[in-house]
C-alpha cells in the first residue's frame, strides 16, 4: 500500500511540474530582460515593469478590452441559445430530437479550418464581416456545443418535475423560470458561462478571419510577437490572459458556491 | 462536381490529408490513454491529491493553445532552455547537437502541444463522471471474484467508455482541422491540412474558391463518418470498449 501512495506521489510531481513548468517559464519572460541562451536564469529581473507596461499600452489595453466585450457578447448569445435548447433536449420528447443531439455537437466535430474559411465566405456575403455581430455570433457558434451539453446534464437530474409543480401552484412561467429553473440548475449554469468565456477568449484564427483585424484580442495579438521572436511581449499579454480568465473564474467559483452554501 | 473528382485526384492534397489523419489519430489516441490512466490513478476522493490534482488538470483546459507553444519556444527549440541545461550539465556540447523538436518533420512539438491541453481536457471529463460512477458495481464485481485488471476491464472502463470516446472524437476533430497550432511549430516541407487549406483561401484567387468549398466538404463529410464510426465502433464491439480481449 505504502509502494502505491509513492507511485502516486511521483505520478502527481510529474505532472505537476508538466502542466506549471510552462506557465512559470511566461512568467518569468513576462518579467526579465534579457533571457537568451546559454543563460539559465535571466540576467535582469524587474517585478514592476509587468504592471508599469500594462498601465502605460495602449495597445495591451485596448486589445483587453475587445477581449472582454466579444467574450461577454458570446456569453450572452450563447446562453440565450443554449438554455432553450438544452431545456426542449431534456424535458421533451419530439420528431428529430435525436438530430438535434447530433447537430448540437457538429461544430465540434467538423474540422474548423473547414468551418471558418466556409463562414468567412458567408459572412462577406452578407456583409458581416469585421462586425462585432459576426465574431460574436462564429464564437458563439464555438460555445454552443459545450455549453448545451453542460446545461443539459444538468437538467436531465430532475427534468421538468419542479417546474410542472411551480406552474400548477400558480406561478407564471418567468417566474417558474427565474425561482424554479435556473436556481436548480445553478452548476449547470456556471459551467456553461465558464466555459463559453474561455472558449471565446482563446479563439484566434476566428476573431482574426471574421474580424478582418477589427478585433484584436489578447490571443490574436500573441501571435505575431510569438512568430517574429518577441517572446518577452507574447508572454506580457499571456500574463494579461491569466489575470483576466483565471481571476475571475476562480472568484465566480467561490461565490457560488458560497452563495450555494446559503440556499441550503 | 468536377472539383469533387478533382479534388480527388489531387496528388498532394490526398497526401497531406492522410498525413493529417495518421498525425491526429496518434495524438488523440495518446491524449486519450494517458487521460484515462491518469485519471483512475486519482479518482478516489479519500486521496490527498485528488483534489489539487483536478484543480491543475482544469489549468490547461482554460489556457490557449499559444500559452504552451510560446512555452515550447523558450523551453525546447535548440537555443531554448533545455538545450543550455544540458549543455551546462554537459550531456551535449553545443546547442547544435539538441535535437530539432520544434517545427520539426515528426510534428514533436505539436504532438507535445495538444498533449499538454488535451490530457487535462480527457482528465476533467473523466473526473465529472467517475465521481458520479455508481461505486457498487466495482464491488459487486470484486465480491464476485474478478481480479482488479477484470473489475477495471469488464465493469469500470465500458461505463466510462461514452466519455472517453466523446473526448477521443473532440480531440480528433481539432487535431484534424486546428490551423494556429500547425501555424506556429509546424514544419514546411510537412505541410498539414488545415495549413494547406488556410494558404488556399487567403492567397488564392476567386476562381479557386469552389475547390476550396469542396475540400472542405470532403474534410467535413469525412470528419463527421468519422466521428459516426468511432460511436458505432465503441458501441458494437464486445465489452463495448476498442481493441476489446
Amino acid at each position: 500500500m505504502e509502494s502505491k501512495k509513492i507511485t502516486k506521489l511521483v505520478v502527481y510531481l510529474i505532472f505537476a511540474v508538466l502542466i506549471l513548468m510552462p506557465l512559470f517559464v511566461i512568467f518569468m519572460l513576462a518579467i526579465s530582460k534579457t533571457w537568451s541562451y546559454p543563460s539559465l536564469w535571466p540576467k535582469w529581473v524587474d517585478w514592476g515593469y509587468y504592471f508599469r507596461f500594462l498601465f502605460k499600452s495602449k495597445e495591451v489595453q485596448s486589445s483587453l478590452i475587445s477581449s472582454l466585450e466579444l467574450a461577454i457578447g458570446t456569453v450572452i448569445l450563447t446562453i440565450a441559445i443554449a438554455y432553450p435548447t438544452a431545456m426542449a433536449l431534456s424535458y421533451y420528447d419530439f420528431k428529430g430530437k435525436k438530430l438535434l443531439n447530433v447537430l448540437v455537437y457538429l461544430p465540434l466535430i467538423i474540422p474548423s479550418i473547414a468551418l471558418l474559411t466556409n463562414m468567412d465566405f458567408i459572412m462577406i456575403k452578407y456583409g458581416l464581416n469585421g462586425s462585432f455581430f459576426g465574431v460574436v455570433s462564429v464564437h458563439t457558434l464555438f460555445c454552443l456545443p459545450y455549453a448545451v451539453k453542460l446545461l443539459y446534464d444538468n437538467l436531465i437530474l430532475w427534468k421538468d418535475k419542479y417546474e410542472v409543480a411551480s406552474r400548477n401552484l400558480g406561478a407564471s412561467s418567468l417566474q417558474t423560470f427565474f425561482k424554479v429553473t435556473v436556481p436548480m440548475n445553478k452548476n449547470g449554469l456556471q459551467g456553461a458561462v465558464m466555459m463559453t468565456y474561455i472558449v471565446s477568449m482563446t479563439q484566434y484564427l476566428s476573431t482574426l478571419l471574421i474580424g478582418d483585424g477589427n478585433y484584436l484580442t489578447l490571443s490574436v495579438r500573441m501571435f505575431p510577437f510569438t512568430t517574429s521572436g518577441k517572446y518577452r511581449m507574447a508572454a506580457v499579454y499571456g500574463i494579461t490572459f491569466m489575470l483576466v480568465t483565471l481571476i475571475p473564474l476562480y472568484l465566480i467559483d467561490i461565490w457560488v458556491t458560497h452563495k450555494g452554501r446559503k440556499i441550503a | 462536381m468536377h472539383y469533387y473528382t478533382d479534388a480527388l485526384n489531387n496528388k498532394v492534397f490526398l497526401k497531406i490529408f492522410f498525413r493529417t489523419f495518421i498525425f491526429a489519430l496518434f495524438s488523440a489516441v495518446m491524449a486519450c490513454f494517458f487521460g484515462v490512466v491518469l485519471a483512475f490513478l486519482f479518482k478516489k476522493n479519500d486521496n490527498t491529491f485528488t483534489k489539487p490534482f483536478f484543480k491543475l488538470a482544469q489549468l490547461p483546459v482554460m489556457l490557449p493553445h499559444i500559452f504552451i507553444v510560446l512555452a515550447l519556444l523558450q523551453l525546447l527549440s535548440q537555443t531554448g532552455l533545455v538545450s543550455s541545461l544540458l549543455t551546462k550539465i554537459g550531456i551535449i556540447h553545443s546547442y547544435n547537437s539538441f535535437p530539432l523538436l520544434l517545427n520539426d518533420q515528426w510534428q514533436i512539438g505539436i504532438i507535445l502541444t495538444y498533449l499538454w491541453k488535451e490530457v487535462p481536457f480527457v482528465i476533467v471529463s473523466l473526473v465529472l463522471v467517475l465521481r458520479q460512477m455508481d461505486n457498487r458495481y466495482r464491488i459487486v464485481s470484486e465480491n464476485l471474484g474478478a481480479t482488479k485488471w477484470q473489475t477495471f476491464w469488464r465493469v469500470s472502463l465500458p461505463l466510462l467508455m461514452p466519455a472517453i470516446v466523446n473526448a477521443f472524437i473532440i480531440n480528433f476533430s481539432f487535431n484534424f482541422g486546428a490551423y494556429e497550432v500547425l501555424y506556429l511549430l509546424g514544419n514546411q516541407t510537412k505541410e498539414l491540412l488545415p495549413v494547406y487549406i488556410y494558404d488556399l483561401y487567403v492567397q488564392g484567387d476567386y476562381t479557386q474558391l469552389p475547390m476550396i468549398m469542396s475540400l472542405n466538404l470532403i474534410l467535413s463529410v469525412f470528419s463527421i463518418a468519422f466521428a459516426g464510426i468511432v460511436l458505432w465502433l465503441s458501441k458494437h464491439l464486445p465489452g463495448g470498449h476498442t481493441g476489446g480481449i
